[in-house]
Formats: C-alpha cells, structure tokens, sequence
C-alpha cells in the first residue's frame, strides 16, 4: 500500500546535464589548445557557470538540489482518512498535493510541509462523506534548484502513485459488505460507499480487541479490524451576531465563526450554526462554500433568530456565541438557559487596521535591476565590438539605456506607472523596428538583427515589472554576446563577454536572493536572509577571476586568430589575420607611399628578430616624389638559391662609393608579412628557395614562407656621427629631386634651419632637431587639403604627423639643400617587444619610416627624426586614446599579459583584504545608524500588527513572548524565514538589506490581511 | 596545533561547530539529557562555571566527566569530603631539601577543567579556597599568587538531599556558578539504553577528546564578541532587577550575575547556531542562570522567575 513517488530520475538528469557541459568544455578547451581562441572563451564561460551552478546553487539556503518525493501510505477511508508520509533518505521538498473526490466536492489541496530524512507524518483528513473515495487525480507541486541559481517549478502528475493507492484501497473494496469482490477496476474505490455501517478498515494494532475483520485478514495476512461508524456526536451550535457596526466587525465575526465550526467539526461535533440579519449575505456567499459538510447555515432575521436557535438546539449541546459589539447573545442566552446546555461567549475584537498600500518596490530588487542593465549594457558593447552596431548607435543606446532604465528602475516608485511604462516599450519597440527595417532595406542584415535585438531587450527592460521580467531582460544579453560572436569572433569581444557574464550571474544571483522572501517558493525554515547576500559574490567573482587569469596566462596558440585590439578597431569581416597584414603592409611595402592616407596598423605579429639587433630595419627606399607620393621605380626579377641553399642579390648601384664595412648574418622568422628586411643593404639570403625583386633594393618572400638569415651591412646612424668624412659624393638627380609641388617657404625654411653650416652631418642633424622641436608626433594627424603639398601643410599649418611626414619632411627639406637623400621604409624592433626565447618580435604596428642621407666618406647614413620628437599634447591625442595605446601595448605582449594576471589577482586579494573589513564596519554603522535615529525599521511594525492579529485570533501571547514565541506557532516557510528577518533587524549585528526588509514587511502584512480574515477552514493536520 | 598558530576568535559559525561536536560527543555517552547537555556546553563555551545538582545516581559525575573528556586539557578530580584541606585542593609549599628552600607543589586546582565531585561535602574552609580559584583565575597559597591555566571551568556536583554532614554553599560562592544546572529524569527509552551501554563498562573512559585547549581558548575568544543588541542588554538587566523587586524573592541578584547572565546567553546563542543574542536566549537560560543566585520567599525562586519571564515585556522594537 505504498507509492514511491518519481522524481530521482529528475535530479540525476540535472546532474547529467551539468556532467555534460563540464564535458563539452574540456573539449572546446582542447580545443584552444589548438589555437582557437573563441571556443577557449566558450569553455571558459561554460566552465564558470558549472563552477557556479555547483559551488553556489546549494549554497542558496532554500534551493532543495535534491527531488525525493516521500512515500504516501493511505490507511483506511472515510473519516478520518489517514495519510502517512514517509520521507527517503533525504530531506523531501515542500510540496503540494491536489486530492479529487468523485461528485461534486471540491478538491482538497495539500500542502505538504518539507519532510525531515527519514521523518514520518501523519495526515488526517477530514473528508466530507462525499469526498471519501478515490483520490483521482494527483499532482504535486515541486521546487527544485536549476542550473544558474534558478529555481524550477515542475508539477508532476502523480498517475503511478494514484494507481498503486488505489489498488492498495480496492484490496479492501473488494471484500466491504456489499461491494462486488474482484471487480477490480483500478482507480476506483466504492467501499466507504457501500457499507453504511462501516466506517473503515484498518490494520490492527495492539489493544484493537475483536473487531477483526477476517476476511480481509485471511486475504492481506495480517489482521484487519474494521471500525463500525457511530451515530453519537456532539453537537455546536454557532450563534453568529447579533448586529455588527461595520462590515469589517462583521468580516471577523464570520472568521471567528468559521475557526470554531472547523475546530469543533474535526472534534467529530455536529455544528449547526444561526446568524443574525448583519452577516446574512456573508453567511450565504461565504460560509457555505466554507464549510460545506460541517455546517448548516440557517439565514435568519430579526428575532425570530432566537426561535431559529432554540429550534437547533439540542439537550447537551453546546452553544457559542459570536459577537463584535460587546453585546452578549441576551435573549439567546436567555433561551439556551432552558435547556441544559453550555454557553460559550466570544467576543471578537476589531481586527487590526493593516495599511493598504501600492507595493513601493517592484518585485525584484535593485541589484538585479542594475546587474540587467549591465548584461545589455555589456551585451551592446560585444555587438559594437564585432562592429555590427556603429559606435555612434551604440553610445546613444547606451545613453538610453541608462537614462531610460535607470529611471525606471532604480526609482520605481516615481515611474511605476503601468501605461506610462508600457508606452515607453511600445515606443523603443516602435524606433528600433523602423531602424530595423530599414537597415534590412539597405542590405545590412547585420545591423537590422542587432537593431531589433537591442531594441526588444530595452523595451523588456524597461517595462520589467516582475522578476521574471527582469530575469528575461538578463537573459536578452548572453543573446547579444552570441550574436556578435557570430558576427566577428574577435578578442575585442572578451571583455563585453566578461562583464556580461558577471552581470548575469549576479544578476541570477539577486534574483535567487530576491525569492527568499517570496512566500510563492520555498523558503529556507531558519536560514538568514542577508548572510545569503554574501554567498553568490565571492564565488562568481572567483570564477570570473579564474577564468580571466588563465586566458591571459595560457598561451595563444600558434594560429594567429588574434588581432586587433582588446578594446575596438576590431575587424568587420572574419578574415584571418594573416589576410588582413597582407593588405596593411603594402602601404608601407609595395614601392609607393602617400602621405595623405591614413590607416591602422594592427598589432600582428610580422617577423621575429633575434635579441640585441633593435634598431631600424630596412625593408625598401623610395627616392622619388610626386605630388606627396613616394615611390622607387620597380623591378621585375626573381632570384633563386644556388646549390649552397644561397641567393645571392645583386649590388645597388646606390651603393657604390660607399666605405666597406661588416657584414653579418641575421635570421629572420617570418610571421604575418612577406618581404626580406634587414638593418642595411642586403647581400645574401639564404633558407629560402627564392626571392622576387621588387625594386632596386627591395625584395618580397616567395611562396615559400620559412624562416632566412640574411646578410648585410648595419646602417649607421646620423646620430652617432660627428662630422662628414672626405670621399664621393652623391649628388645624382634622383637623390635630389624635389616635389614639383614643393613651395618656396619650405625651401626658404630649409635654407634658414641649415644657416652658414656646410658640414653635412652637422646640416642633417639642424634639420633633424628643428622637426624634432617644431612637429608632434601624433599617429591621426590632420590631412592635407586636396591643393595643398603635404609637407607645407605639415611644416606650416598642421604642426603634426607620424614617421613618414617626419621623413617626407626632412628629406624634402634637405634635398631644397642639396642634400642628396632619400625616404627608407621598414620596422622598428624595440627590445620591449623580446620575448623569453631571445628573440624579438616585429609587429605590423612596428611598420616605420625614415631617412637615409649620403654622408661623404660613410655613404648612406639613417637619420630618423621622429625618435625623440615630442608626442602630440593631450589636447590633440586624448587621455583615453593614450590609455587604449598603452593597454595595447600591454595586452599584445606575453610578458605583459602575465604582468597584467598577477595584477588582477594582487587586485583581488587587495579588495578582498579591504573589502571584508569595509562591509563588516558598513553593516555595523548601519544599525547604529537606524538605532540612533530611533528609525521604527519596516518588517518591525508589520511584526506588531502580526502579532496582534495572532492574539485576536485566540492565541495567548504574553509580554514576554516574543519572536520565537510566535515562530512557534506557524509552519509555513516563507512565514518562517519572514521571523527570522524580523528577528535579525531586531537584534543581529547587521540590519538585513532593504529590500528584503520591504518584502518581508508586505509577505507580514498579507498574512495578517489573511489571518483576519481566514478562509482556510479545511483542516490539513 | 598550538595557540600561537590559531587565530584569535574563530567565526561564529565555527564556534557552533565546535558546540555541536561537544554536544553529539556528549550524548554519546550521557543519554536523555539534551537541555542539561547544551547549558554546559554553554558554560564552557563561555568560561563560566557549572553547578549541577541532583539526587545521587542520576549521572552528575558522568556528564562532568564526559565534558572534562571532550576536551583535550588537563583534567583534574576532586572528591568533596568533610576532611578535604585547602592546601588539598590549591597544593602547598614544600621543603626542597637539594635546593635548601620552599618550593610550590600545584594541587589538582591547577588544571583546565576542575571536577568537584560534592562540593558541599568540603567544609567552608576549603569551599573558601574553591571562590578565589573561580573568580580570580588565581590561587595564593603563602602569600603567593599563582596563576591557574585559562581557560579553567569548574564543574561542581551537589546533592540536595542528603544533608547530613554537608556544609551548605554560602550565598558568595554559589554566585560564582554561572549556570545551575538540574538533570532531567530519564526516559525509559533512554534508561533502557543507559543500561545497555553500561553493563560492560563505563563508556565515559572511552570518549575520545573533541576538542582542544587552542581551539577552546579561540571558541570563548569568539563568544565573548557575540553581538548583543542594546535592547537586549536591557532586556536582561530588566530581568535581574526584576528579581529585586518580586514579592517571593527575599534577596535578588547581583550585577555580578547580571554580567555572567548576558555571557552565558552570548554562548547559548552560539550554541543555538546565531552570531547575536535573542531574548529567547535569555529566557531559555534564565532559571539555570538566576535561581540560584537569588534567595526565595514563599512558593520558590523558580516559579518567581517564570513570573518575572512572563511580566517582562520581550524588546520588540518601536
């Protein structure tokens, strides 16, 4: 006769759910390994989520992680009908049971209490007698933890459980008096029904005497009494009245009337009940669907109320009468007087006045309202960083988001205005829509999707008016951060991903923290509300801290996935990296060079240069300008390797007249660019099996792409010269020759710089100072106007440019001089950018230009103006620009990456260290500051108007009953937990947060609306 | 692990740990008696000293002595006799023949936790002795004063009913008990099983040590900081002068025992698992905390208190 109710099956699902996303990130972090970034972020995030879902959700004190449903054991029928629960091993969830009768009646619900392990409850039932009988239909109600710190509720229908009652209560059927043995149609009972006399079969117990019931004893093998009904009852009668001052006196009196009739009906007593003219309406409407099978309501008027009375009066009955003006039953009393009968007067007080009042807060609190606008705030940022919305959309979106939400959230109550609320969505829904529609009009899907996405996102946010509202809006931003990684897969994205995922997972945490004091779930019985406050926060920002340091710690992988710049200048497409330097470096790279473009260079890794060679290194030289665009003429020749694996390049003819010097060896390591560089001219090249020529001193990798040494002469630097030797000179045209566009004052400039000077290393080193003194560096410098030459408007008007105005300028000027010079283009290797290996990597943003001056008697010397020019003033490059350079600069290297995790992690022990010892001295300065100010905090007052109603309702508190006193008296949950927050604000260290102050305070305030007014008469106990 | 490596005051909820494991080792030798159980863990918790008191046979001893064993600290026994000198119980000086002086020999006082078997039975001299070991930590045998080890419980046995040839405690030394605890009677259940465990021997001997002095010391450390709101302060002072003023109470109690009051309440709501006292928890240990420290008139203190208990409006804010 029992049932084992499902639901194991459940929990291990979960469970298996969670061993499967712990599985699939172990395979995407495999797969990083290999050098996917992305899936590495993908497991990362499903990692801490797992970390959460695991460390935190049991934490939450009242998520039950486990479903057991406890045994139901029905013994006997009829009244009472017993139900024995019996809980398995664990602790049973809080749930509710639906039981149906066959007719009519109403069903009866259950609500079971949570069991302890092992525990065993008895339930009796006080069924009407048309309610004995099979319970058809069965479902409960569960709560069960979920990933996230969710919470689920899952009704389950109970159809096995039912089955095996009810064939447990047919073995009876079928041998009652009168029932048709072996019938057997499961579900079905009729015994109760059949036999008049018997009340009910159960099994024997000690001292049961000789009822046996042998024939079912013979067929159950062990004995069966059976319990004949009894006709001998006791009888109530319930006077209600005799008049009432107001409704709400009249209001109690039936709740008082209705308590009494219950009591006495579960006592086994007949209850008859006679009211007076006042409660007529609320006897007809109400008490009788209140107590339909214990009472006989009997409207009467006037005085022929005391005939009514006398006529349902019995000898030895009991009558109670129920008044709410201090009048006593008088003429009633008078009456019941003449038969032998007890009289019980009671007197119901006014119920206490409880305040209606709109609900101050919506239902969620402010940190999940806050922690929503940070997951679409984030989530906005990802979609602009994959470059889907234009910064310009993104930074008004995110104007609104705050202005808009913000004054809708954080001040609910001066913006709590439904229509007002609803008209704002329809509104964001409206523009966005139209915005969509015609973004998708002109093509940009991309746009129009993200358009649409962010537009629904703020419109559920702000008309958010529940928790579950607010949760959806939550969830809208992990929807963005997919759809941008959709979009373009960039490292730009990881941060608008961590944030997003902080603000959700505490988000989620708010919410769970939200729903303690929710009387709709089960709460926990004695666990404190705000010590959950802390529970969620250590845990998350561990994992996001984890997660964080091992992505900067652990290596990238060889795939050059990473580009671009943590914080924007992202790629719009998903070509690769490689793709994208092999379209940057021909600018600086393909023989010609316009000073009036601008582009960004990305921080791709080009070559890698052993240690120690830092300096410039030279990739081309351009000599010849026209109208602001450098080029050298090109060359057509491909050089192969001889049988030694050496490729030996020809001679520059520009070369010649120069003083021998050394040459050495330099093995280069080609990563994301394709032309041969080297600290001077090259001589050889060799590990490689060929080289094309591009112009006369400039040569590109062929399609073997392997690492080279080459061989060449280190250029000297103008700097390190004190003044020109005797020797050839170089005054060729090609070295000489001027822009046609070049205008007069620059050459007058040139001519005053230079002065009398006419030692030419001392003429090269005036004009390299004067730009150094006289030009910022600033890489977005102003362009040149159409019609006007671009070193003019550098040399007079801008004031500002990068390394190649600072070349073009100094080369031009030198040439109006008669200086024969030329323009060389290449990298910088910076001894910054060594890597532990000892080598140096070159980076595409490395990309460099310069000068190279004949010097007679050291041939062709570099001389770079922009080192040591001074940077652009902070008017013209802003703090935030330097800021995003230099994080960059720190992101794009290891060393700086790892320099950048143990400051995160110094950071967190640092905030952990202050922060702890900050919010114990907050709290404490809290209370003392409500204590100070004598502030009467919420749940106290709604405590006291509680606690009168529960003394109106007949229960004896005294002065010195307090909190626990009353917990002692309820059993409900949420009730429970609502004291122990009472309880906390009136004597714990810490005052409980706001918001669950308020929430408590309203969950008091209900219950005692309820207890005043009680219409719960069917007795579960 | 030593003092020197624990920290100073363990959190609250550490503290309820250590209340439980004492607890549960308790009971596992002392049945039936939970309310008796957790007032000594109180105590001990608190640094306070136990008078338990009943009839003979009822297992005084036995819950001292599983308390004593659940400590891992020096544990000493007195047994109280007509005959018992103070120097018996503080140790005395004696002539050290290589060293041609006096040298102290400590008695069984200087110990963590000091059974005393029938305290009434020590006459008032040694009774004397017992009051300056309890309040101030300190023994002075010869003039000298000798630090006794902390933290140091007693744990005192009397028994009520056999006045012949005892020395009833005066008023001063029974105010130094911070709880007076009486044993419940045993169900049959749990007699059943008391006799069960102890036909072969007596468990008690096998009770392995719980906790240690280091963690001891830390758990008292953190119970003194157990947040008491004001109102409950005022709560319980409220309570003690109400016990100056009731009718069948001839003397009330002290400050003394106004300040012990709140500690042992700061320890029994460690033990009921909070970090702040509740009026409940003065009102749950009120009669073991007061009744022996106030002298009844008429019906008995107990029943005064619970008056008192009744009258006395619980602080409920506004």
């Amino acid at each position: 006769m029992t049932a084992e109710g499902r639901g194991n099956g459940r929990r291990s699902l979960t469970r298996l759910g969670l061993w499967l996303v712990a599985i699939a990130s172990a395979i995407t972090s495999i797969g990083f390994l290999r050098g996917d970034v992305w899936m590495y972020l993908v497991a990362l995030l499903a990692l801490a989520t797992v970390v959460v879902s695991w460390v935190a959700v049991p934490r939450l004190p009242h998520l039950e992680s486990t479903l057991v449903i406890p045994t139901y054991e029905v013994v006997g029928q009829g009244t009472p009908t017993r139900l024995v629960l019996r809980s398995p091993a664990r602790r049973s969830p809080r749930h509710r049971l639906t039981l149906t009768a066959p007719g009519d009646a109403d069903p009866v619900e259950l609500v079971i209490e949570p069991l302890a392990a092992g525990e065993t409850r008895t339930i009796d039932l006080d069924l009407h007698p048309a309610a004995r009988g099979v319970f058809r239909e069965r479902r409960t109600t569960h709560w069960t933890a979920a990933p996230f710190g969710l919470v689920r509720r899952t009704h389950t229908d109970l159809s096995a459980m039912t089955r095996a009652i009810a064939a447990g209560i047919d073995d009876h059927a079928r041998v009652a008096p009168g029932s048709q043995p072996g019938d057997g149609e499961s579900g079905r009972m009729t015994v109760g029904r059949s036999g008049p006399d018997v009340h009910a079969l159960r099994s024997w117990s000690s001292g049961d005497g000789t009822r046996i019931h042998w024939r079912t004893t013979v067929r159950r093998g062990s004995p069966v009494v059976v319990d004949r009904e009894s006709y001998e009852r006791t009888s109530l009668l319930v006077v209600a009245g005799p008049s009432h001052p107001t409704p709400e006196a009249a209001d109690a009196v039936i709740a008082r009337v209705a308590g009494i009739a219950s009591r006495a009906a579960r006592d086994g007593a007949e209850v008859r009940l006679v009211s007076s003219r006042g409660a007529d309406q609320l006897l007809a409407s109400e008490l009788e669907a209140l107590l339909p099978w214990t009472v006989i309501a009997e409207p009467t008027s006037g005085t022929s109320a005391a005939d009514h009375a006398a006529a349902a009066l019995r000898p030895g009955a009991r009558v109670a009468i129920v008044t709410s003006d201090g009048l006593t039953g008088g003429a009633w009393v008078a009456e019941a007087a003449r038969f032998d009968v007890e009289v019980v007067e009671v007197e119901v007080a006014p119920r206490p006045s409880v305040p209606r009042r709109k609900p101050s807060v919506p239902t969620f609190s402010r940190a999940l309202a806050v922690a929503t606008m940070g997951s679409l705030g984030a989530g906005v940022l990802c979609l602009t960083a994959a470059g889907v919305l234009g910064s310009a959309a993104a930074t008004g979106w995110l104007l609104a988001l705050g202005a808009g939400a913000g004054l809708g959230l954080l001040r609910p109550a001066t913006f709590v205005d439904v229509r007002l609320r609803t008209l704002v969505s329809i509104g964001i829904i409206a523009v966005n829509g139209l915005l969509a529609f015609r973004s998708a009009d002109d093509g940009d899907l991309a746009l129009a999707g993200a358009t649409a996405v962010c537009g629904v996102a703020l419109a559920q946010l702000v008309s958010s008016r529940t928790r579950r509202d607010a949760l959806v809006a939550l969830g809208l931003g992990p929807v963005m951060v997919i759809a941008a990684a959709g979009f373009a897969p960039t490292p730009a994205l990881v941060l608008p991903t961590v944030l997003t995922a902080i603000a959700v997972l505490l988000g989620l945490g708010a919410a769970a923290r939200d729903s303690l004091v929710d009387d709709t779930l089960p709460a926990t019985s004695l666990a404190t509300a705000n010590s959950a406050a802390g529970s969620l926060l250590v845990p998350v920002s561990a994992a996001v801290l984890l997660g964080v340091v091992a992505y900067l710690v652990l290596p990238l992988g060889s795939a050059p996935t990473l580009s671009g710049s943590l914080l924007g200048d992202s790629p719009v497409s998903q070509q690769s990296a490689a793709e994208r330097a092999a379209q940057v470096t021909p600018a600086y790279f393909n023989g010609s060079l316009d000073l009036s473009a601008r582009g960004h260079l990305p921080e791709t890794p080009a070559f890698d240069v052993p240690a120690g060679t830092d300096g410039l290194w030279r990739a081309m030289t351009l000599s010849q300008v026209t109208n602001g665009t450098w080029f050298s003429m090109p060359a057509q020749a491909t050089y192969t390797a001889d049988s030694s694996g050496r490729i030996t390049l020809p001679t520059d003819p520009a070369e010649d007249g120069a003083p021998t010097a050394a040459v050495r060896d330099y093995l280069v390591r080609p990563i994301g660019a394709w032309n041969v560089i080297a600290p001077g001219p090259a001589t050889t090249v060799s590990g490689l099996s060929s080289v094309a020529q591009v112009t006369s001193d400039a040569y590109s990798l062929d399609a073997s792409v392997a690492p080279f040494t080459v061989a060449a002469t280190a250029r000297t630097d103008v700097d390190s010269l004190t003044r020109a030797g005797g020797g050839a000179d170089r005054s060729e045209s090609e070295w000489v020759q001027l822009d046609p566009s070049t205008t007069q004052r620059t050459v007058d400039l040139a001519r005053s710089i230079v002065g009398t000077t006419t030692d030419r290393v001392a003429m090269v080193r005036a004009v390299e100072s004067w730009l150094r003194a006289n030009v910022r560096y600033q890489l977005d410098a102003p362009l040149p106007p159409n019609d006007q030459n671009a070193v003019d408007f550098l040399l007079f008007e801008s004031h500002a440019g990068f390394c190649e105005h600072f070349a073009a300028a100094e080369t031009i000027l030198l040439r109006s001089i008669g200086v024969p010079s030329r323009m060389a283009t290449g990298y910088v290797a910076s001894s910054q950018n060594s890597e532990a290996s000892g080598r140096i990597t070159i980076r595409a943003s490395d990309a460099h230009a310069w000068v190279e001056v004949w010097i007679p008697g050291h041939g062709w010397v570099s001389s770079d103006p922009t080192a040591g020019s001074a940077l652009a003033a902070a008017a013209d490059q802003s703090l935030v620009q330097k800021l995003l350079a230099g994080w960059n600069r720190l992101w794009s290297s290891d060393s700086g990456r790892r320099t950048l995790a143990i400051g995160l992690v110094l950071l967190a022990f640092v905030a952990g260290a202050i922060a702890f010892p900050l919010r114990r001295r907050r709290a404490v300065a809290v209370r003392r500051d409500a204590e100070a100010r004598g502030v009467s905090l919420e749940p106290l007052a709604a405590f006291a108007r509680y606690r009168a109603a529960l003394c109106a309702d007949g229960h004896q508190l005294g002065p010195g009953d307090g909190v626990a006193e009353v917990r002692r008296l309820v059993t409900e949950p949420a009730l429970l937990t609502a004291l122990v927050i009472v309880e906390r604000t009136l004597y714990a260290s810490t005052l409980p947060p706001g918001h669950v102050r308020v929430a408590t305070a309203e969950l008091l305030d209900r219950r005692t609306a309820a207890l005043t007014a009680r219409r719960q008469p069917i007795p579960t106990r | 692990m030593t003092a020197d490596t624990l920290p100073q005051a363990l959190s609250p909820a550490a503290v309820t740990a250590v209340a439980g494991r004492l607890v549960d080792n308790v009971s596992e030798v002392v049945r039936g008696q939970s309310s008796a159980v957790r007032y000594l863990a109180a105590a001990f918790l608190s640094g306070g000293h136990v008078l338990i008191e009943d009839t003979p046979g009822n297992g005084k001893t036995t819950l001292a002595h599983a308390f004593a064993r659940s400590v891992a600290a020096d544990f000493r026994r007195v047994q109280g006799a007509p005959d018992l000198l103070p120097s018996d119980v503080t140790g005395s000086s004696v002539w050290n023949q290589v060293s041609q002086s006096f040298t102290f020999v400590p008695g069984p006082v200087f110990s963590h936790v000091l059974l005393v078997d029938e305290l009434n039975r020590t006459p008032p001299r040694t009774q004397a002795a017992f009051l300056e070991a309890m309040e101030e930590g300190t023994v002075t045998v010869d003039g000298v004063s000798h630090p006794l080890p902390s933290p140091f419980t007693v744990i005192a046995t009397q028994n009520p009913l056999e006045q012949h040839g005892a020395y009833p405690l005066p008023e001063g030394q029974l105010d130094r008990f911070a709880l007076r605890v009486t044993l419940e009677p045993l169900s049959e259940d749990d007699e059943l099983r008391v006799i069960r465990d102890q036909v072969h021997h007596a468990t008690v001997t096998d009770l392995p040590p719980v906790i240690d002095i280091a963690t001891w010391h830390a758990s008292c450390a953190a119970v003194r900081g157990v947040y008491v709101a004001p109102a409950v302060s005022a709560y319980a002072l409220a309570l003690v002068r109400g016990t100056r003023h009731h009718p069948q109470i001839a003397h009330g109690a002290s400050s003394r025992a106004a300040i012990s009051f709140v500690r042992t309440a700061q320890a029994w709501a460690v033990v009921s698992g909070r970090e702040y006292v509740v009026p409940e928890d003065l009102q749950s240990i009120a009669r073991a905390a007061l009744e022996h420290r106030v002298i009844g008139a008429g019906a008995g203190a107990g029943a005064a208190i619970d008056d008192i208990l009744a009258r006395t409006p619980v602080p409920l804010g506004s």
